[in-house]
């Protein structure tokens, strides 16, 4: 996993729990680098998801809910890192679309060897796409963040709703995204 | 004043804070490395991979340079010998031609004057292929040579026209003649080759038309000749159309057949066009039959007529008003034979010789009104023996006298030349009588006047 997505869950977490509850978590898991995470570095997924237990089990926060806080939060910094990408963007459904390529290649321009789940969009109609993500890692909480993050970027309002995918597994959720008003 | 603070309002950062830091910034520096030397590895492999794919692309344009030379030479090869084929095929056909027009003015009956007409015209129809033949390995040769002279351009139209119209009378066809106010008078350019592209267009048009007529429009605008000859005939289908300016391609094999022709005329004429800056199209007739149109570029002028023509002069009569002494020397027996016989009828006081050198030794001897030469010639050819006889003549401060040299090689450059080395007129072999006798009256009548 890219260490950027460490190095912002830290950042979040600071901002609201401070730097020295941050660094005492860091040092009560058994964590590969210490905690001493890069932006460019790759770290295995599992600390990740320790990391924000970890956070949760402090702050009594519901780690589903901490998944899609941070989903929005890094579609926020993307906003301000990735400017080029929302600038031709008419709405968030098109960015929305558009997000999976900058993801690939966001990851893979450092690490061209590494799987990166896709995140498949199909357009319904004019104001809703249906979004699919297939991962082995449960997601769909930080997927759902990035969504609320982005449609509040274009100063849009928009229902999502989840579907049940048929003969559905855990690493797979899928859910629509239409626009309001 | 403790170093390690755990207030967080407080400026300074805890030691094992600090500590993280820098083993993350060292880990990012480490990182760089590795990624710096994978992006200098990736790219050393991409300028190999461009060098290689320069060398391979060089290597295949290499290849192709050569399979293009191969071609190239292939095709010359190709144009070389059948125009070398053509040239030797003349020989022996001047010896068919010439015998059997000396045979047609023999004393035969109904059923031989038949057949020695059918050997002239089909001699003729062969001898006519092979020149079409010729000039088209010449156009791929470039060694097509275009005239520029000037002539009257109605009168060339008139003539063509007139070449058609006992066919087309026969055939029972509308015939009509349209020549455009600009089409009035002399201009500059090769009339010999307008001829030939208007002949064929116009043969073309009655050949093919057995119903209606045809009609040919001559006009000149902007320094363009166009011909556009029109007619009702059988048309060319639409998916044949790309084929009528294709070598050996008429547009149906039983065309051949039924009108004769080898479908070189069209492909011929196109490219004498296109020599002369112009071009030769088709267009589907209005409602059926074709119209071709030829442009050829042509100059205005004001010279005179640069085609001697003298319609009323008979040459015959000319020939045979006194015992011209005549001289030739012609080195191929059976062109020997044909020259005697072609001009049998005039009573000349005819010697043939076998080289040039023979014939100015005779010259010097017993001189003629009038000599002929082959052109090669073992020992002494034409143009040598030519320039000998100019020497021989300034010495003894004689009148020069004409001379005519017959060549199957009658490309226009080395007419020229012939021309330069004191040769006055050029006829090609085969050699027709009526060419030969013309070009000799006129010359004769040069000298002693009429």
């Amino acid at each position: 996993m890219r260490g950027l997505i460490f190095t912002e869950l830290l950042t979040m977490a600071e901002t609201t729990m401070g730097e020295d509850a941050v660094d005492d978590i860091l040092d009560e898991l058994p964590l590969s680098t210490d905690g001493a995470y890069t932006s460019v570095g790759n770290y295995p997924g599992a600390e990740f998801l320790a990391i924000v237990s970890a956070i949760c089990l402090k702050t009594g926060a519901i780690i589903d809910d901490y998944l899609q806080r941070f989903g929005s939060w890094m579609m926020s910094r993307m906003s301000q890192t990735h400017k080029t990408f929302f600038a031709d963007k008419d709405d968030a459904l098109e960015a929305l679309e558009a997000v999976d390529g900058e993801l690939q290649a966001e990851v893979h321009k450092l690490y061209p060897d590494e799987i990166v789940p896709n995140l498949n969009t199909k357009r319904i109609d004019e104001n809703a796409i249906e979004m699919t993500y297939h991962s082995d890692r449960s997601f769909s909480a930080f997927l759902l963040g990035m969504v609320q993050g982005c449609v509040d970027f274009f100063g849009q309002t928009a229902e999502v709703t989840a579907i049940e995918l048929a003969g559905g597994s855990p690493g797979n959720a899928a859910f629509q995204v239409r626009l309001k008003g | 004043m403790s170093f390690v603070s755990n207030d967080a309002s407080d400026d300074r950062v805890s030691r094992k804070r600090y500590l993280r830091e820098r083993r993350a910034r060292e880990e990012a520096e480490a990182l760089l490395e590795e990624k710096s030397r994978v992006l200098f590895d990736a790219n050393q492999e991409l300028k190999q991979q461009a060098a290689e794919l320069e060398r391979v692309v060089k290597e295949r344009t290499e290849e192709l340079e050569r399979a293009k030379t191969v071609a190239e030479e292939a095709n010359d090869a190709k144009t070389s010998f059948l125009a070398m084929i053509s040239h030797e095929i003349r020989t022996p056909l001047n010896g068919v031609l010439g015998m059997a027009s000396a045979l047609s003015e023999t004393e035969m009956d109904e059923g031989q004057d038949a057949m020695v007409d059918l050997i002239l015209s089909s001699g003729q129809g062969l001898l006519n292929m092979l020149n079409d033949l010729l000039d088209l390995t010449k156009i791929e040769a470039q060694q097509m040579d275009l005239e520029s002279i000037s002539f009257d351009l109605p009168k060339l139209i008139r003539e063509v026209f007139q070449l058609f119209s006992v066919t087309v009378s026969d055939k029972g066809l509308r015939f009509d003649l349209d020549l455009g106010p600009g089409a009035q008078g002399r201009v500059k350019g090769d009339p010999t080759r307008i001829r030939q592209v208007l002949s064929n267009l116009m043969s073309n048009a009655v050949k093919f038309t057995e119903t209606g007529g045809v009609s040919l429009a001559a006009s000149v605008e902007d320094g363009f000749l166009t011909l556009e000859v029109t007619d009702t005939g059988i048309g060319v289908p639409e998916d044949k159309r790309d084929k009528l300016f294709k070598p050996f391609s008429q547009t149906d094999s039983s065309v051949s057949r039924t009108h004769g022709g080898t479908g070189l005329g069209l492909v011929l004429s196109q490219r004498i066009c296109r020599m002369m800056g112009g071009d030769l199209s088709y267009t589907p007739g209005d409602g059926r039959g074709s119209v071709f149109t030829a442009t050829v570029q042509i100059a205005a002028t004001e010279e005179p007529d640069q085609v001697p023509q003298d319609p009323a002069f008979d040459a015959d009569a000319y020939l045979t008003k006194k015992t011209w002494r005549i001289l030739a020397a012609e080195d191929n027996e059976t062109n020997r034979k044909v020259l005697e016989l072609l001009l049998k009828r005039y009573e000349f006081d005819l010697e043939i010789l076998e080289d040039g050198a023979q014939l100015v030794r005779r010259f010097q001897d017993a001189p003629s009104d009038l000599v002929l030469l082959d052109v090669n010639m073992p020992v002494l050819t034409g143009p040598e023996a030519a320039a000998r006889l100019r020497v021989f003549e300034r010495a003894s401060r004689r009148s020069p006298v004409p001379i005519i040299a017959l060549s199957a090689n009658a490309m226009t450059h080395q007419v020229q030349q012939y021309l330069r080395q004191g040769i006055d007129a050029h006829v090609a072999k085969p050699v027709s009588r009526e060419d030969l006798a013309a070009e000799m009256a006129r010359l004769l009548r040069r000298v002693h006047g009429d």
